[in-house]
This record gives structure tokens, sequence and C-alpha cells, in this order.
């Protein structure tokens, strides 16, 4: 049995987290809705057992730590386009581009929720990509059922796309989105369809057309483009790739002091990276190289750190 | 080249659906928002984000499929027949974009700007209007008296000028098919 790092383990849980939150928004702004139509127990009382009421109860209980419950509830808010955390807006940072291309209008409230992911990605790059996105559970499951099938002897197939396509879905999305005068990224970004099925779900107890979009991605990803969405095809990532290019913390390696021939680091790499010779252009800082490294040679490092130590020189 | 041609691929759904939008497709009705800024206007804002979807106390926003229209999928609408809107403005007040004008609770403010549509009264069905007593849209209606007048056997006549075809008086009507209808603001245009 192999051992899990404990950075991995913080990485699982973050991804667990962002998850769970997406499921827990609905059902607390069921719950606000509840408590303020009826503000007792006597209705949700007469569906005593019922899964619903079990919820209710389970967040009348949480929400006893707050003091205002119902503000609370409510202040949770939103999919991953745009949330509010406790009050605080955050918004997608490849929506607020498209917004500003699609209508010639400045939301502000809406723009300062932006500015949180931008400096992040200023700052750490890619790091949304295996620390938050609901994608990589996704590709983790695909990865695990095509394992599957290969093992029973199915002929898969692999087909290479080039990395220059999110590019171009990228721009060809935002000019499209101009052309049409509406929003187009509903169909290409699986990871917002993964938190629209969820929440359709717990409120409308039914799926959106979205899911036949996201069950071809994984479909896609079991048969014909294995772990290849996040890599060459996702424009978030293209984005935040071209944000972080200058990014401030990022791995480095000293190649002198590697082993000679050792591939570790590049046989674990999600994204087809060569961190030995530090090509780290997109990298996701998911720090997989990190534990696989048999001498501990890759590192975090920060630019500005190095900066001060020339300016000493 | 490559890169052009698989990207393109990828970009399928969206152009089918954006041209989808430029003919005229057959769809079922429905009422924006309370506060929703004209329809084309709104179409660019509005982000999908489900927030005005799980505000609103009444689940009366669903967001839309593919039965609305292509052009309308993941955009929040009202279908007036299943559940009329309880007039709570809370779905304006959430809104991150704009595209629902925010609107206070206030009722002159209501009145102004949260104009969906206009409740039609038909004539040929309603009961009223055979000498059976009903007034059943009359009850339901959030501002009785000023929305809907009702006269000799509770027959109902809408005043366009307060009617912000909420859709409680659709939602109400006991006659099927129903006698009152909302005609809404988006289809006049």
């Amino acid at each position: 049995m192999k051992k899990i790092p404990k950075i991995q383990i913080l990485r699982y849980l973050s991804l667990f987290l962002v998850i769970a939150f997406f499921v827990f928004i609905p059902m607390s702004n069921w719950y606000a809705n509840l408590k303020i139509s009826y503000n007792n127990s006597r209705l949700v009382g007469l569906s005593d057992g019922n899964i619903k009421s079990m919820i209710y109860h389970a967040l009348d209980w949480f929400y006893t730590f707050f003091e205002n419950p119902v503000t609370t509830a409510t202040s949770n808010n939103g999919s991953l386009w745009a949330y509010t955390v406790f009050g605080i807006p955050i918004s997608d940072p490849l929506g607020l581009l498209s917004e500003l291309i699609s209508s010639v209008h400045f939301p502000i409230k809406y723009f300062l929720g932006g500015l949180i992911p931008y400096v992040l990605a200023i700052i750490f790059g890619r790091f949304f990509c295996s620390w938050l996105c609901p994608m990589v559970v996704i590709n983790a499951v695909s990865g695990k059922i095509r394992k599957l099938l290969i093992w029973l002897h199915i002929p898969l197939l692999e087909i290479k796309i080039p990395v220059q396509t999110r590019g171009v879905v990228f721009f060809g999305g935002l000019i499209l989105s101009y052309v049409f005068g509406m929003w187009t990224w509903h169909f290409i970004l699986p990871y917002i369809s993964f938190t629209h099925e969820i929440f359709s779900l717990i409120i409308f107890q039914s799926f959106t057309i979205g899911a036949y979009f996201l069950l071809a991605i994984i479909l896609f990803e079991i048969a014909v483009i294995p772990g290849q969405y996040c890599k060459s095809i996702c424009p978030t990532g293209f984005l935040l790739s071209m944000i972080g290019k200058f990014r401030v913390v990022r791995l480095k390696t000293e190649t002198s002091k590697c082993t000679k021939g050792c591939h570790d680091c590049y046989d674990v790499c999600p994204v087809d990276l060569y961190p030995k010779n530090n090509e780290l252009s997109s990298c996701h800082l998911c720090m997989k190289c990190v534990s696989a490294c048999p001498i501990d040679n890759i590192n975090i490092s920060s630019n500005l750190k190095k900066s001060e130590k020339s300016e000493k020189k | 080249m490559l890169a052009l041609l698989s990207g393109a691929l990828f970009l399928i759904p969206v152009i089918f659906i954006g041209f989808r939008k430029k003919i005229e497709v057959r769809r079922q009705r429905f009422l924006r928002p309370p506060g929703a800024l004209p329809e084309k206007e709104f179409k660019k804002q509005c982000i999908g984000c489900y927030k005005c979807a799980t505000a609103c106390p009444n689940d009366c926003i669903e967001m839309a499929g593919f039965e609305y229209g292509e052009d309308n999928v993941h955009t929040p609408v009202i279908n007036p027949r299943n559940r009329g809107c309880i007039q709570c403005m809370i779905c304006t007040q959430v809104c991150p974009t704009g595209a629902l004008q925010e609107i206070s609770t206030d009722e002159i403010d209501i009145l102004e700007h949260a104009k969906m549509g206009l409740a039609v009264v038909d004539e040929s069905l309603c009961f009223s209007f055979f000498g059976r007593t009903c007034g059943v849209c009359y009850r339901a209606c959030p501002y009785p008296g000023k929305a809907l007048t009702v006269g000799l056997f509770e027959q109902p006549t809408v005043n366009a000028d307060y009617c912000t075809g909420c859709g409680l008086c659709e939602q109400a009507c006991i006659h099927m098919p129903q006698a009152i209808r909302i005609v809404p603001n988006i289809d006049k245009v």
C-alpha cells in the first residue's frame, strides 16, 4: 500500500469542501425559505422521517451557532459563476471577462467579486485547477473507469489534442458571445454544468440539459481523450495560465542535483509538464511531483524572495 | 490548424444555439422575473448563476430548459400556470450583474418597475360571464381593487396601470383552460 502524502490529503479535503459547499448552498437557501415562511417546526414535523425534514433539523442545529440564522443562510448564495460566501461575493474570472464583452456594462457588485480570483491567480497561477475545480473529481473517476475497462480488454482510443485548442476555444467563445449577444459558456465548461446539476437536483428535483453535455464529456474522457480536457480544452485554464505567467509562487528544481535518468516527476504530472527542466508554464500546483521526487529536490519558491536576494548581491 | 479544427468542434453547441436564436422557434410562454431588463439586454447580461432561483422563497423561478426555446437555456423564467410570483423582490436584490434591476419592497416602486406582463380575461371562458359567480382571481390578486376590479356576478376587469403580471390569478383560476392569462411583456416586442 502506497502512503498518501500529507499535502495530497489537504488537496482532497479542499476539493471535498468545495463540492460540499455547493451542496450546502441550495439546502441552506431552502432552509431559510422554510424558516421565513412558517417560522415553526409544525410544517416540517408533518413530514417526519423524510430526508427533507432531517436536513432541516440538521441545518437548524448548524445555524444555532450564528446570531441570525435566516440572514446567514441567505448570505450563502449562487453557483460557481457568481456566489457569495457568508456575504463575500466571488465570481468566475472567465465569466467576468465575458460579461464585459457581451454587454458593454460594468456591474460593480460583480466585478468586486472578481478581484479575489484575479489576485489569487497572479500570486498562485493555475492553483484553482487542482485545488478547487470539481473537474478534478470527474477526471479521477473517469480515469479509474478507463483503467478498469482496459483491464477488461476493451479497446479504447487515445487521441492527443493540441494544447493550442484552449486558446481557440477561449477567443472563439468570447467572439461568439459578442456576435450572438448571449451567454455562451454553459455548454463548454463541465465544472459549471456540474454545479448547475447539483443545484437543480436539490431545488427542482430534476436534471437540466447541461447533464447531457456533462455525460458526453465524461464519456469522451473515458474513451477518447483521457485527462486532456483540463490540459488542452478548458478556456478558464487558458485565462488563468495567461494571468499567472509571472506568478509569485512557483515550483523550482535544481537540475544539477537531479539523479540521471530519473523521470518520476514527469510520470506523475497530470498536465505532462517536465519539472526537471523547470518547464512549468501551466503548472496547477498540485504538488504531486514534490512528493514523488525521491531526493526532495523540487521546492516551492517565490519570485519576491529571489529579487530581494539579487538586490543584495 | 489541428488546434483550430478541434477548437471549432467544441464550440459547435454554442454556434448551434446562436443560430437557432435567429429563427422563430415555437416555445412555451414564460415570464421573466420582476425588474428584468428588455429581452435583448437581459440575454446579454444574465449569466445563469442560479442566484435568483435559489433565493426565490416561492420556488416560482425556474431555470429554463429546451422547452422555453434553445436560446433561453439556463436563464430564469416564471411559468405562471405552475406558480405565480409573490412579489417579494428578493430575486432583484441578489442579482449580481444587474440583469434584474433592483426594486425595493415599497408598493409604489413595485407597481412602477416590476412589469412582467398583463393579465387578459377571456370572456368566453370565464365562469362569471355566464352567471356563475366565481371571483377566485380577485381573491388571489396581490392588489385587489386596483389591478383587478369585479363588477356584477364578480366579473373581473383588469386595470393595466396597476397589473404587474405576477400570474397569481392565472395560477388560481379554476377554469380549465384558464380564463385569465398573462400576456408576457417580452412577447410584445
